[in-house]
């Protein structure tokens, strides 16, 4: 691959204002999300957030450039260089991948310098589906993965103490066993296999049933870790990896599809957010046409693997970072590589 | 053709996006900053002691980002501490305040980061402060799930001493109780 060709296409994404645009953006997203005094307790998820549209960006501008190299003949001219037409796709490929890494790898500079508020919680809480399984026994749903050393905060009312030989206790079918004690907030940790589904299951032994345990559902939550602030070049990472299959994906669809660049940049956008969408209550959608639009979009989703963990980003990103599995991960990759494959064609004439 | 199904496919996304079923790559940024403002407008309607503005911001950035610690922070502010007996604070008015607070609490309890605070900031509101009698079982049920809870993850132990010690009583006494640890844990000036 020789630098040649990659050369044009790194100097038209840095273009002078690109190169002072980024770290000017990235600097005060830092100063906008990790505000030592009012910024918010998951700064980190606020600057993910914002660094988010750098990719997002740069995907159009890699649509918009592709329709000025074609506009300018530069396709036509590469073709004829190389009637092969491996290299130029190539370098199509390989210099967005190249521009997101330098990018991101540019966000995670800002924050190091920034002074996180005071006083941040480590863990951060989120609500939590409960159903009952049975008698006695219960089913916590997250809606996905979650991370590993997510606990259940689970609190009961009780109609009498615990009598003298009683144990009162929650209990897996795996051997897990947590006491329960009146006045006390029961901690319930996932297992590597809950964490990974997002489902937890337990039940209320006989002794607690006796003492008339009643679960208050409402108030049951799912506690999970909060990533530091030494974890943002992993974060970013995982950015990159959600982020690097769509700018194929926009490729293939100028290339081969015949479509104008920023319309297929759009279209790949929308398969982002279709991929890292994350329903909080899905039975909760309305009974209108929007409603079953959302119904209808949640079946799509099903077809692409879960890499909701690579995009987590915002609010309660905590919940949903780090949880995509290696067959996951590589299916959305392996999708990436396909499509870079088909791209490498010759491209149709418009 | 495939400009039409590009066309068709960008739309159906854009339109699940209303439902906030799909979050386009990037919109959660403008959500952010949109939350950075309200937050700034939050903490000005503190300072100046705003309790409308308060109500209204602090409802907004938990609708808008979830983040809970507003809603708590305001309905506390104006469901309890707006609402100390003083000269000049007239019944009806302390009454409403007390009520929004309340309900604003139970109509969001399920999704509530905190939910343990909710319910002591209700219990406290009803137990200590003029309130509407409808309010008073909601007193007592959040008073028996707040201690019941221990307080929550932030309390110190002692909390969930009383809801032990309750247990051995009967219902009435327990009630009684429940309701005089409200009076005693009041923070002084309140």
């Amino acid at each position: 691959m020789s630098l040649s060709l990659l050369l044009p296409w790194l100097r038209a994404f840095a273009g002078r204002r690109a190169w002072i645009a980024l770290p000017v953006g990235a600097l005060l997203a830092a100063l906008l999300a990790l505000d030592p005094v009012l910024g918010p307790e998951d700064g980190l998820g606020s600057y993910l957030a914002y660094a988010a549209l750098f990719p997002a960006v740069l995907l159009l501008r890699f649509g918009a450039l592709l329709d000025a190299r074609r506009r300018d003949g530069l396709e036509l001219e590469e073709a004829l260089r190389d009637p092969a037409g491996r290299r130029a796709p190539l370098a199509a490929v390989l210099a967005p991948a190249a521009a997101l890494a330098a990018g991101l790898a540019l966000c995670a500079i800002p924050p190091t310098f920034a002074n996180l508020p005071p006083g941040i919680a480590e863990t951060a809480r989120h609500p939590v589906r409960i159903s009952a399984a049975g008698e006695g026994e219960f089913r916590a749903d997250a809606g996905g993965g979650l991370p590993r050393g997510s606990t259940l905060l689970l609190a009961f009312e009780w109609e009498r103490p615990p009598q003298e030989g009683e144990q009162p206790a929650l209990f897996a079918t795996d051997g897990r066993e947590v006491a329960l004690v009146p006045g006390t907030l029961a901690r319930w940790p996932a297992s590597a296999n809950e964490a990974r589904r997002g489902v937890l299951e337990w039940g209320i032994n006989s002794d607690a049933r006796a003492a008339g345990v009643t679960l208050l559902r409402s108030m049951a939550r799912i506690e999970v870790g909060r990533p530091r602030r030494g974890d943002l070049p992993r974060l970013l990472a995982r950015q990159f990896l959600f982020f690097w299959p769509l700018f194929p994906l926009v490729l293939l669809l100028v290339r081969r599809g015949r479509s104008g660049g920023l319309l297929a940049a759009c279209a790949a956008l929308a398969l982002g957010g279709l991929a890292a969408a994350d329903p909080r209550d899905p039975p909760d959608l309305p009974s209108s046409p929007a409603g079953w639009i959302g119904r209808a979009v949640l079946e799509l989703k099903d077809l692409l693997p879960d890499v909701r963990g690579l995009a987590a980003a915002g609010r309660g990103f905590e919940l949903r970072s780090g949880t995509t599995s290696t067959a996951a991960l590589a299916a959305w990759l392996g999708l990436g590589v396909v499509l870079a494959l088909a791209a490498f064609g010759r491209r149709r004439p418009r | 053709m495939i400009r039409t199904l590009l066309l068709a496919w960008i739309g159906l996304l854009g339109l699940a996006g209303v439902t906030r079923q799909v979050d386009w790559p990037g919109l959660e940024a403008l959500r952010t900053l949109q939350g950075w403002w309200l937050a700034r407008q939050f903490d000005a309607s503190a300072l100046h002691d705003d309790d409308t503005t308060l109500r209204r911001v602090g409802e907004r950035i938990f609708l808008l980002t979830g983040d809970s610690k507003a809603l708590l922070f305001a309905a506390d502010r104006v469901g309890f501490q707006a609402t100390a007996p003083r000269p000049g604070l007239h019944g009806a008015e302390a009454r409403e305040a007390s009520r929004w607070a309340v309900e604003v609490l139970e109509g969001h309890l399920e999704h509530l980061e905190d939910p343990w605070e909710a319910r002591r900031i209700q219990a406290f509101i009803i137990v200590n402060r003029q309130t509407a009698p409808s309010l008073e079982h909601l007193g007592l049920t959040a008073a028996s799930a707040w201690f019941a809870a221990g307080g929550g993850p932030s309390w110190p132990m002692t909390i969930g001493e009383v809801y032990r010690l309750g247990l051995t009583l009967t219902p009435a006494e327990r009630a009684a109780l429940l309701r005089g640890s409200l009076r005693i844990l009041v923070p002084e000036g309140d």
